[in-house]
């Protein structure tokens, strides 16, 4: 290309310049000459440096030749360094092409993929094919941790430590680290690089080669192909976000139908019976639930809070609600029930680590009631007489802890004015912004300031109290209320 | 009688650890914080630690490494309660000293295995 420039110069100097010279390689070889240039006698010859080796100026002596000499030296000089400028550009032009390729292939190629490791398979082959590297280990940060989740070559533990060393030094610096160490008496390069995306750290690419150093043109690349790979592997991020996020909504969306279609459909007609229920699922949906089961000759009533949330506490709900109800027809007492419910349950819930509590009681219509629990929070009984206030402690654990659980049972007089309210812990562990819980001595203070009113009544009382005790702090458990009042 | 302390700020895992220990002939004390267990840990010196790792406050972490960093504490036996997703935590759980670790939700065997082979060396 240097040989053409001179040429079309040569001519253009000689259109102003009566000067007859020759311009000739350093090794003798002509590359242009002006056109009245015929020998090389009587000339003067000038040196010059340029990237290109030696070129030499052969000048024709007329009157003002040293000045001649001058202004030829001094234009071909600036010519052959512009040219040295140009050829830098164009080096340039052709790296920032090749990153540009890089760029649009890997977009091309990634963007359509949306699982993490065919992305990173995509950035190893781009490597492979760009460095050719002995070893490429990729890292990705997962819960503030480096994991060398991919790799591609031979891999040993001192390759593996020498990435993890290198990627972080990368991420520090925000830049290229290329190093080297010998290894078995030959040299072994070493180049990390990061990748983010904008103030996100993503992780880092690591490659190494046997017998070879790394240049900085391939650091560059690499820096390139990491920037990219690093706003890919980020957006893969997200839309992984969304999509959990979308499928937890979904899957919240179900158990919350599951566990509004499961309750009773209206209260029973009971005599001398006033009967309220109620329940606020939070946002999360967990495992509350109430019941009113008959067996034809006496009601019962039951309130059950499931561990967890979601769909997995919807489906032991569902299937304890159906247990309950199905031997409930031919178990007469109701600690036998629990206790063959925790039979039947224990065997699916015991390695699951599921549990589920349940307050369960029978009216009789000629004043009482006979109640269990399996490890739920105990009732409050009010007593309309003398205002006192009872919590229906008797121990049992929650069903699906032990297999051999036996539970006990008690008889309470129920007298008219008496109230019980059954709650779950959504209530009493309903919790301000403070961190402070509502607690239970709150929950028998509205009892004893409202017993004259309906349990609807009561019911609303309790509910519009802790939401004010709330306010704004989200509600993070189901609030289930079940208040019976003999009238 | 041996004392075992449960650290939650969950009342809900409280009281099941509660039903679970109640299996045994134990003394169970419940603190709902950080810097109340340490004090219990101080002046109960519980033969067994159940100690929530995410609470409010001091977390179970800070207060087992505090715990193990005292000498006449030091050898208290400590389980720590983990979250799911909160693996990334268990070197910082070895780390602070922890005897070993249970993710929730865990069973009411894996709690009784613990208590037998602490409190009862079976």
């Amino acid at each position: 290309m240097i040989e053409r420039v001179i040429k079309i110069y040569t001519d253009k100097f000689s259109q102003f310049s009566n000067t007859e010279f020759a311009v000739v390689d350093e090794k003798g070889k002509m590359i242009a000459r002006t056109k009245n240039f015929e020998n090389f006698e009587k000339s003067v010859k000038v040196e010059l440096n340029s990237n290109y080796g030696k070129i030499y100026l052969y000048i024709k002596g007329s009157s003002d030749v040293e000045r001649e000499v001058q202004l030829l030296k001094f234009l071909y000089t600036e010519l052959l360094n512009y040219e040295g400028y140009i050829e830098n550009l164009v080096q340039e032009l052709a790296h920032r092409q090749e990153e540009l390729g890089i760029v649009y292939d890997i977009i091309a190629k990634a963007s359509l993929v949306f699982d993490e490791s065919e992305i990173v398979k995509i950035i190893i082959d781009k490597i492979r094919s760009l460095i050719s590297p002995r070893a490429c280990v990729v890292g990705i940060f997962e819960s503030g941790r480096l994991n060398q989740k991919y790799t591609s070559g031979e891999i040993l533990r001192e390759t593996s430590e020498d990435a993890e060393k290198l990627i972080e030094k990368a991420i520090e610096t925000r830049n290229f680290v290329i190093s080297s160490v010998e290894y078995q008496g030959r040299v072994k390069g070493m180049l990390a690089v990061p990748m983010f995306s904008g103030a996100h750290q993503i992780g880092g690419i690591f490659v190494c080669d046997e017998g070879r150093n790394f240049e900085t043109a391939d650091a560059k690349l690499l820096l390139t192909l990491g920037n990219y790979a690093g706003i890919i592997l980020y957006r893969n991020k997200l839309i992984d976000e969304i999509k959990r996020t979308e499928a937890l909504k979904q899957e919240i969306e179900i158990a919350k139908r599951i566990q509004e279609n499961l309750l009773p459909k209206k209260i029973p007609e009971c005599e001398g019976l006033d009967v309220c229920a109620f329940i606020k699922p939070s946002s999360s949906v967990g495992g509350d639930y109430y019941d009113f089961i008959s067996n034809g000759k006496k009601n019962a009533f039951l309130v059950m809070d499931v561990s967890g949330h979601g769909i997995g506490a919807a489906l032991l709900l569902s299937s304890l609600r159906s247990v309950v109800r199905l031997m409930y027809e031919i178990t007469p007492d109701i600690s036998e029930l629990l206790s063959a419910i925790n039979r039947v349950i224990y065997k699916d819930t015991s390695e699951i680590g599921m549990y589920s509590t349940i307050f369960m009681c029978e009216y009789y219509p000629e004043g009482f009631f006979v109640y269990s629990n399996a490890g739920h929070v105990p009732p409050i009984l009010f007593k309309r007489d003398d205002g006192s206030m009872f919590e229906l402690e008797i121990h049992g654990s929650p069903i699906g802890l032990f297999d051999d659980e036996k539970y006990g049972s008690d008889r309470i007089e129920f007298s008219k004015g008496d109230i019980i309210v059954a709650f779950t812990d959504g209530v009493t562990e309903a919790r301000n912004s403070n961190g402070e819980f509502f607690g239970v001595e709150r929950l028998k203070n509205i009892i004893a300031q409202n017993f004259e009113k309906s349990s609807d009544e009561i019911c609303d009382v309790v509910v519009s109290e802790v939401m004010n005790f709330q306010k704004d702090v989200e509600q993070k458990d189901d609030i289930t209320l079940l208040i019976l009042k003999k009238i | 009688m041996k004392k075992v302390l449960i650290v939650d700020d969950d009342i809900t895992i409280q009281r099941l650890l509660e039903f679970i220990l109640r299996k045994f002939d134990v003394d169970v004390l419940i603190s709902g914080d950080g810097d109340s267990a340490i004090e219990l840990i101080k002046s109960e010196k519980p033969d067994l630690v159940f100690l929530d790792v995410m609470m409010p406050g001091k977390n179970g972490i800070e207060v087992c490494r505090e715990i193990k960093a005292n000498p006449e504490l030091k050898d208290t036996y400590i389980v720590m309660l983990t979250a799911k997703g909160e693996e990334s935590e268990i070197k910082d759980m070895f780390d602070s000293g922890a005897n070993e670790y249970v993710p929730k939700p865990f069973s009411p065997s894996e709690i009784m295995s613990i208590v037998k082979k602490v409190i009862y060396k079976e």
